[in-house]
């Protein structure tokens, strides 16, 4: 009798210790590359070769868990000051076949060099250079700030592509008006044409690319299979914001808003207005959202539909369970890297984290190898 | 009244134009897209700017202020040790030139960022420079030859 009971607790306690073992080893992380100069966005080629951008103005290779001494040729000449500089690369959703890549950066105006906008540019990836790079997008009007670019580029299911353009730091109120595009969601078609389904097309004035507006600094953008289009929002002091995004409508900034100035002042008193829309989450005090995706590999079967969000403050990624649109839970994962740029999924399942700044790193984050 | 005690009060004058301004500023522009600002709001709001704008700030804006005119108050009190010119209008064209450094010359250094969102106009810019004229002129007038 005390046999039996005693190895029935000695089970107990074993099958416990397992269970612990198996939740706090659910991931490894490796360092897989270093030296990066201001990381800002990945995209897979394939799972063993990489693009990446660092801020400065490179395109980089990453190939079979090794940067390439040289960066890719062909990238056009980026404004790299304050926020602003080399940001986004997405592939074309049909790249295997027609090699096109898209960037975004900041650029100088040809004419007035002390002013800038946020430019979009096409071009196809050969020979680990970039040709045929033909600028498809341009913001409107020039700034003289360099802050507040957005910059985040995510294609619809349609072939369209979203791309995010922030207010520009000293132009918040442009948010709310039609006629620019500060503070405004983009959608456009992938030879930087207007498609005709715009929700603004018949507005006067408004410009036809906005398809939502009233955002401050829109770095996060993602769409489920179902359609369901996410972007997150840097705040200001407090009031980063995860919204849901839909074609026509108006998501408050600055006229309402959950964080104040870095002044110390208030922006508006308002939270809430019946015309403007609720984000499904809001941070106070600011975690500065930096990058996002929607898991859906097989690697983390039980991490699919939650939403992985980059922190750069303190730095960390914030991994949201969802119940249908609304967050269910949020947990904080991967805080030990410090400021986090970008979060993205490889096509093996794995994820890969960016550092923050110079000496930025690649992380990537697999289930943990068995051990025979 | 001490010269640190007018120092300070000139001090608060400057932020306090700071905080009216810009309270103001975004207040008339919330107004203008038919957000409800009434008296309640108004006032709230005032009070948070100028509280919050003093101690609460990532940029500790009092502080910036303080030192601008802590610097130029002192340039004024060198000038007019050597010359025979009017202290009222060098103290507040030192108020001035402070106002000026903060709200024209710092963003400079920020890749152009206007920290203080009352500056981004040229209307905010001449009005926190007149903020800082008229704290260099309570300054000047509250002063006896003896207290300089």
């Amino acid at each position: 009798m005390i046999k039996s009971t005693s190895f029935s607790v000695f089970c107990a306690f074993a099958f416990s210790a397992l269970v612990v073992q198996a939740e706090t080893n659910q991931y490894q992380t490796d360092v897989v590359v270093t030296g990066l100069d201001n990381p800002w966005s990945l995209a897979f080629i394939s799972n063993d070769d990489w693009l990446v951008t660092e801020r400065s103005g490179a395109l980089r290779r990453v190939r079979n868990g090794q940067l390439d001494a040289e960066s890719i040729k062909g990238v056009p000449d980026v404004l790299f000051a304050g926020q602003g500089g080399l940001s986004e690369v997405i592939l074309h959703p049909e790249f295997t076949q027609n090699q096109w890549l898209y960037l975004s950066f900041s650029g100088r105006d040809e004419i007035n060099s002390k002013r800038n906008a946020l430019v979009v540019v096409r071009a196809r990836l050969q020979d680990n250079q970039l040709v045929d790079v033909t600028e498809i997008f341009r913001s409107s009007p020039l700034r003289k700030a360099a802050a507040h670019y957005g910059a985040r580029i995510h294609f619809l299911s349609d072939g369209t592509m979203l791309v995010t353009s922030g207010d520009g730091f000293n132009h918040r109120e442009q948010a709310q008006s039609l006629d620019n595009h500060f503070g405004k969601i983009l959608r456009l078609n992938d030879d930087g044409s207007v498609p005709e389904d715009n929700p603004f097309l018949s507005v006067p004035e408004a410009l036809p690319e906005i398809w939502s507006y009233g955002h401050r600094n829109p770095q996060g953008l993602v769409v489920s299979p179902s359609g369901v289009v996410y972007a997150h929002e840097h705040g200001p002091k407090g009031g980063d914001e995860l919204n849901i995004i839909q074609p026509g409508q108006n998501y408050g900034w600055p006229a309402i808003t959950y964080g104040v100035d870095y002044s110390g002042a208030i922006i508006s008193p308002f939270t809430e207005h019946p015309d403007m829309e609720q984000p499904i989450k809001y941070w106070v005090p600011s975690i500065a959202p930096s990058g996002m995706i929607l898991y859906g590999g097989a690697m983390f079967p039980q991490w699919r539909g939650d939403l992985f969000i980059s922190a750069l403050v303190p730095g960390d990624v914030r991994r949201l369970v969802l119940s249908d649109t609304e967050v269910e839970s949020e947990e904080i994962l991967f805080d030990e890297f410090g400021r986090l740029r970008a979060v993205a999924e490889a096509p093996d399942g794995s994820l890969v984290l960016a550092t923050d700044g110079r000496n930025g790193q690649l992380i990537r984050v697999s289930a943990p190898q068995v051990v025979e | 009244m001490g010269v640190v005690a007018r120092f300070f009060a000139s001090v608060i004058i400057a932020m306090s134009v700071i905080a009216v301004q810009t309270s103001l500023s975004n207040l008339w522009w919330l107004q203008s897209i038919d957000m409800p600002v009434g008296v309640g709001v108004f006032v709230s709001t005032l009070l948070s700017d100028l509280i919050g704008m003093s101690v609460l700030g990532a940029a500790p804006i009092i502080a910036i202020v303080l030192v601008g005119l802590l610097i130029a108050f002192f340039v004024a009190f060198l000038i007019i040790k050597w010359t025979d010119l009017d202290r009222s209008y060098l103290y507040m064209l030192a108020g001035a030139t402070a106002l000026f450094a903060i709200v024209v010359l710092m963003p400079l250094a920020f890749y152009n960022l206007d920290l203080i969102a009352g500056a981004r106009t040229l209307l905010g810019k001449c009005c926190l420079i007149a903020g800082g004229a008229v704290s260099g002129y309570f300054f000047a007038v509250t002063g006896g030859r003896i207290n300089d």
